[in-house]
């Protein structure tokens, strides 16, 4: 009796270590391994290096990434584990062509920065039909970030879990959200990916064709960007399209947004991205008008139509720089011009984690 | 970056709810049944699984994700020790009541795992 006594809290504690090691093995076994910045270097060496020193000393790990510096018109490339034509998906960059498309069609007189939405969409009389054009541009249209519907949060939320593109929307969905939709304060800064979408499909049928369709004639043709496209549907991407990597380091699925496209669903390269940033330097890029400053963006200084105009060494310090950053499910982008000294940079990276601080510090030339 | 830190708190609490149930022996979090224990270790072991794919790992470093998996493993080391001790069902309420409870924190538990990995 003594004996037994003495034995069965020895098995209890026995099974209890073994159960502890498994639940340790197991563990480590699914031990994150988020993907680290690729070392193989092309492009110019010296930018590669500088690139290589900045991502390295900023708090995140990445996978790709992928970099055009212009200065006076000559553009410097350098990639670590990407090149000049490795595709990315830009994100929220595509803001800044919807955006383009808008100054365009004014120049074009399709449309006026104050043609309201009820104008071109089928708004009935809902409250965003009021909206504007130049508000949904400069984020000051009362529009929520996302539609505030069931199916749009729970998609979302879902989405981010999964891995997987949220925007599953078609056009008509869309406007269907939008008439829907209760407006906040109009006068008031708030970023709007809702906003954006519904203004690319005001423009597509402003000028009768789809989104897609308006972004090749009008920006990807005139400025010859070859590896540029929206793609819309995920069966329209090729079957190598490169992913990216979300910022737990899960793979990404490719997002292509479907309505919201004007909001996000832009691919391209550097070297487009190159020839893009050198075309709004020199003013030939259409709807370069897209890039003077229009009204107050709460925080984040002036916003002209989608680009942000700030001075990064505060207010009064002299040096402007026009940006707009973006972020998908598995990539990362950020084009920033400093017009007044003729330099641009984009940055392209293949894992969902800002590279907004690496772009600003390739642009002024220091580490900040 | 606050952000990011979210699930980390979310994991943390569940962790230390859990290791509370374990080896507190009284109190409101005390486990006090089996099934009390194999919910809370259950529950803990969910949020870890779900941890794994929302943390921001190329931010926050993965060694924090070892420290989380201790934390189970001591969880499930308590668990056993204290299974003897322990009636089936608690005693100071029905124990269908409990088996109710149980039922349908397992379920939202296999539900949530189905959604995001399903």
């Amino acid at each position: 009796m003594t004996t037994t006594s003495r034995r069965l809290p020895s098995r209890r504690t026995l099974v209890a270590i073994i159960a502890g090691v498994a639940v340790l093995a197991l563990g480590a076994l699914a031990f994150p391994r988020p993907p680290q910045l690729s070392t193989e270097v092309t492009g110019d060496a010296a930018l590669a290096s500088r690139v290589t020193e900045l991502a390295t000393t900023t708090d995140a790990t990445r996978n790709t990434l992928s970099v055009a510096l212009i200065e006076n018109g000559r553009v410097t490339y350098a990639g670590l584990g990407a090149d000049a034509d490795t595709e990315f998906e830009i994100g929220s960059v595509t803001k800044t062509f919807t955006s383009a498309l808008l100054a365009d069609s004014i120049e074009r007189g399709e449309v006026e920065a104050d043609t309201t939405l009820g104008d071109l969409l089928d708004l009935g009389d809902s409250p965003a039909a009021g909206v504007t054009l130049e508000q949904l541009a400069t984020h000051h249209s009362g529009l929520p970030r996302l539609p505030l519907e069931t199916d749009v949060l729970v998609q979302t939320l879902l989405s981010q879990y999964r891995g997987t593109d949220p925007y599953q929307w078609d056009v008509d969905q869309l406007v269907v959200q939008a008439r829907a939709a209760a407006l906040t304060e109009p006068a008031v800064f708030d970023y709007s990916n809702f906003g954006v979408a519904l203004l690319g499909q005001a423009l597509a049928a402003a000028a009768g064709t789809d989104y897609a369709t308006l972004i090749d004639t009008r920006i990807v043709e005139p400025l010859a960007l070859a590896d540029t496209s929206v793609p819309s549907e995920a069966t329209n991407l090729a079957a190598d399209a490169p992913t990216g990597f979300a910022a737990s380091g899960r793979g990404s699925d490719a997002w292509t947004l479907k309505a919201n496209a004007p909001a996000g669903g832009i691919r391209s390269t550097a070297t487009d991205m190159a020839a893009y940033a050198t075309a709004l330097l020199d003013g030939t890029a259409p709807g370069a008008e897209a890039l003077e400053p229009r009204t107050d963006a709460e925080g984040l200084g002036q916003i002209g139509l989608a680009w942000f105009i700030t001075e990064p060494d505060g207010e009064g310090s002299g040096t402007e720089i026009t940006w707009h950053n973006g972020m998908t499910g598995g990539f990362a982008s950020f084009v920033g011009l400093d017009r007044a000294n003729d330099r641009a940079v984009v940055v392209l990276s293949s894992t969902a984690v800002e590279v907004d601080q690496l772009g600003f510090a390739l642009l002024e030339g220091n580490d900040k | 970056m606050i952000a990011l830190l979210y699930p980390v708190i979310i994991v943390a609490v569940f962790a230390a709810l859990t290791l509370t149930a374990v080896f507190v022996p009284r109190g409101a979090f005390a486990a006090k049944g089996r099934i009390d224990i194999v919910v809370s270790v259950l529950n803990f072991a969910a949020i870890l699984v779900l941890a794994r794919v929302l943390i921001a790992w190329t931010v926050l470093p993965p060694v924090v994700w070892l420290l989380f998996v201790a934390a189970l493993a001591a969880a499930v080391v308590g668990a056993v020790l204290r299974w003897n001790s322990l009636p089936l069902v608690r005693t100071t309420r029905p124990a269908v009541r409990s088996w109710i409870y149980a039922g349908i924190n397992v379920a939202v538990v296999v539900a949530v795992l189905v959604l995001v990995f399903g």
